[in-house]
C-alpha cells in the first residue's frame, strides 16, 4: 500500500467518518477514517489513554468553512497530520454471506447408438467341405456417463435358445478394459471392467456363426447391457 | 451584543446541521452494506449424457442489495468450501449500479475475486443484482452418495475501489 502524506481540505471533499481504527493496549496508534469524494482520508496521531472516551461519533459539521469536532477533542493531534490514501486502497465497507450446497445424484446412463443390427450368414466365400459359415458387424457403439466407483457392464440376450452363435466384444474402449469376446446368453456376461466414475464409449463388434447342419432360419436376440458392481 | 447575536445563529445553524447530517446518516446508514437475499441455495446435479458429461444446473433465485457510498466501490467473491470435489460459478446478471465482472469460479480457499466493479457513488443510494450459479460436475467426480455435497459458504464484500 503506497501511502502520500498531504494536507486535506477535509471539508471541501465533504469527509464523512466512516470509522475509529488501530487500537494497541490502551492507545490508539492509528486515528479515524473518512470517506471523501474521491478516496479515503486516514488521520492519524497517537491519542492518550485518557481521551479514549472521546470518540468521534458525528465529528464533522460544516459551519462557515470550518471543521468542528466535538468538543474537548485534542486539536493537537487532530491536525497534526493527513494522510491521504490513494482510491485504490482496499477497504472493506461490509460483507454478507450464505450457503450454497451442490449435490450430485448417482447417475448412470447408458445409450447404444443404433437401435437394429442384421447379421446375415449368406454363405458367401464358403469353402466346399467346411461347416462353420460367419457374418460380423461393427456398425454400432456403446456410450455410458458413470459418476460410481467399481463398476462394469454386462451384456445378456432374452433369446433362450437360439439356433444359432452369436458372440460379442468391446472394441477399442476409451475407458476400461473390454472382457474378451463372450457368447450371448440369457446368462449376464462381463462386457467392460473398470468402467466406474467415468464417460466414455467404444465399438460393439457381434459375430454371428452358423453350422451348415443347422439348417436355414433366423433368431431374433434383444441385447441388453448393464451397469453392475464390479 | 452583536457578537453574542451573531454567536447564538451559528450555535443555531450548528443545531439545525447536527439534526439534518443526523437524519441523513441515520437513513443511509440504515441499510446495511451489502446484503444477500433469498436466502441458502441448494443445488442438484441429476442427469448426465452418455458419452459426454453431466448436465449443469443454474440458480437464480437469490439477490445481492448493496449500499452505494460517496466514492467508487466494488463487491468482490469468495468461498469457504472444505473438500471441495464439484465446480461452482457465480456472475452477477441484472446490474442496477457497477460493472459485472467475469464469471468467477468459487474455489475454496481463492483470494477474493471482483464480482461488480465501477459502483459509482451515490446517489441513488442503492444497488441490486441477480446471482447466478452455475453448478456442475464431471462422471470422474463421483456422487455425492461417495464424496458427500459441496457446502459452501459464499461470502460478498463491498469495499472502496
Amino acid at each position: 500500500m503506497q501511502l502520500t502524506e498531504q494536507p486535506v481540505d477535509l471539508i471541501s471533499r465533504r469527509a464523512v467518518l466512516i470509522q475509529q481504527i488501530i487500537r494497541i493496549r490502551g492507545r490508539v496508534l492509528g486515528g479515524y477514517l473518512f470517506n471523501v469524494a474521491d478516496g479515503l482520508v486516514f488521520l492519524y496521531g497517537v491519542i492518550p489513554k485518557a481521551d479514549l472516551n472521546l470518540r468521534i461519533t458525528r465529528p464533522i459539521l460544516l459551519f462557515n468553512n470550518r471543521l468542528i469536532v466535538k468538543q474537548t477533542f485534542s486539536t493537537i493531534f487532530l491536525f497534526a497530520a493527513l494522510l491521504s490514501i490513494p482510491a485504490n486502497v482496499e477497504a472493506q465497507i461490509g460483507s454478507d454471506n450464505h450457503t450454497v450446497t451442490v449435490q450430485v445424484s448417482t447417475v448412470t446412463v447408458l445409450q447404444v447408438s443404433s437401435g437394429v443390427v442384421n447379421l446375415n450368414i449368406t454363405g458367401a466365400g464358403m469353402v466346399a467341405g467346411q461347416d462353420q459359415m460367419m457374418a460380423t458387424d461393427q456398425s454400432t457403439s456403446l456410450l455410458w456417463g458413470i459418476n460410481s466407483s467399481n463398476k462394469k457392464i454386462t451384456v445378456n440376450t432374452n433369446l433362450v435358445n437360439p439356433t444359432y452363435t452369436l458372440k460379442i466384444l468391446a472394441v477399442s474402449p476409451t475407458v476400461g478394459i473390454a472382457a474378451g469376446e463372450v457368447t450371448l446368453s440369457t446368462t449376464p456376461a462381463d462386457f467392460l471392467l473398470n468402467v466406474g466414475r467415468s464417460s466414455g464409449s467404444c465399438q460393439i463388434r457381434y459375430t454371428a456363426i452358423a453350422l451348415a447342419s443347422q439348417g436355414t432360419g433366423s433368431d431374433n436376440h434383444q441385447i441388453t447391457f448393464t451397469v453392475q458392481t464390479q | 451584543m452583536g457578537n453574542m447575536q451573531g454567536n447564538m445563529q451559528k450555535a443555531l445553524m450548528l443545531a439545525i446541521l447536527s439534526v439534518v447530517l443526523c437524519a441523513f446518516q441515520t437513513e443511509l446508514y440504515a441499510q446495511p452494506p451489502v446484503k444477500v437475499k433469498g436466502g441458502n441455495v441448494a443445488m442438484t446435479i441429476s442427469t448426465g449424457l452418455p458419452g459426454g458429461e453431466l448436465v449443469s444446473v443454474v440458480n437464480t433465485l437469490t439477490t445481492l442489495d448493496y449500499r452505494r457510498e460517496n466514492y467508487l466501490t466494488k463487491i468482490t467473491v469468495s468461498t469457504s468450501c472444505p473438500g471441495q470435489d464439484f465446480t461452482l460459478k457465480v456472475v452477477a446478471t441484472n446490474v442496477s449500479a457497477g460493472t459485472a465482472a467475469p464469471e468467477v469460479t468459487l474455489t475454496h480457499g481463492m483470494l477474493a475475486a471482483d464480482f461488480i466493479t465501477n459502483i459509482p457513488q451515490r446517489p441513488p443510494n442503492t444497488g441490486s443484482c441477480t446471482l447466478q450459479y452455475t453448478a456442475s460436475a464431471t462422471f470422474a467426480q463421483g456422487s455425492s452418495a461417495e464424496v458427500g455435497n459441496d457446502v459452501h459458504t459464499v461470502t460478498y464484500t463491498i469495499l472502496a475501489q
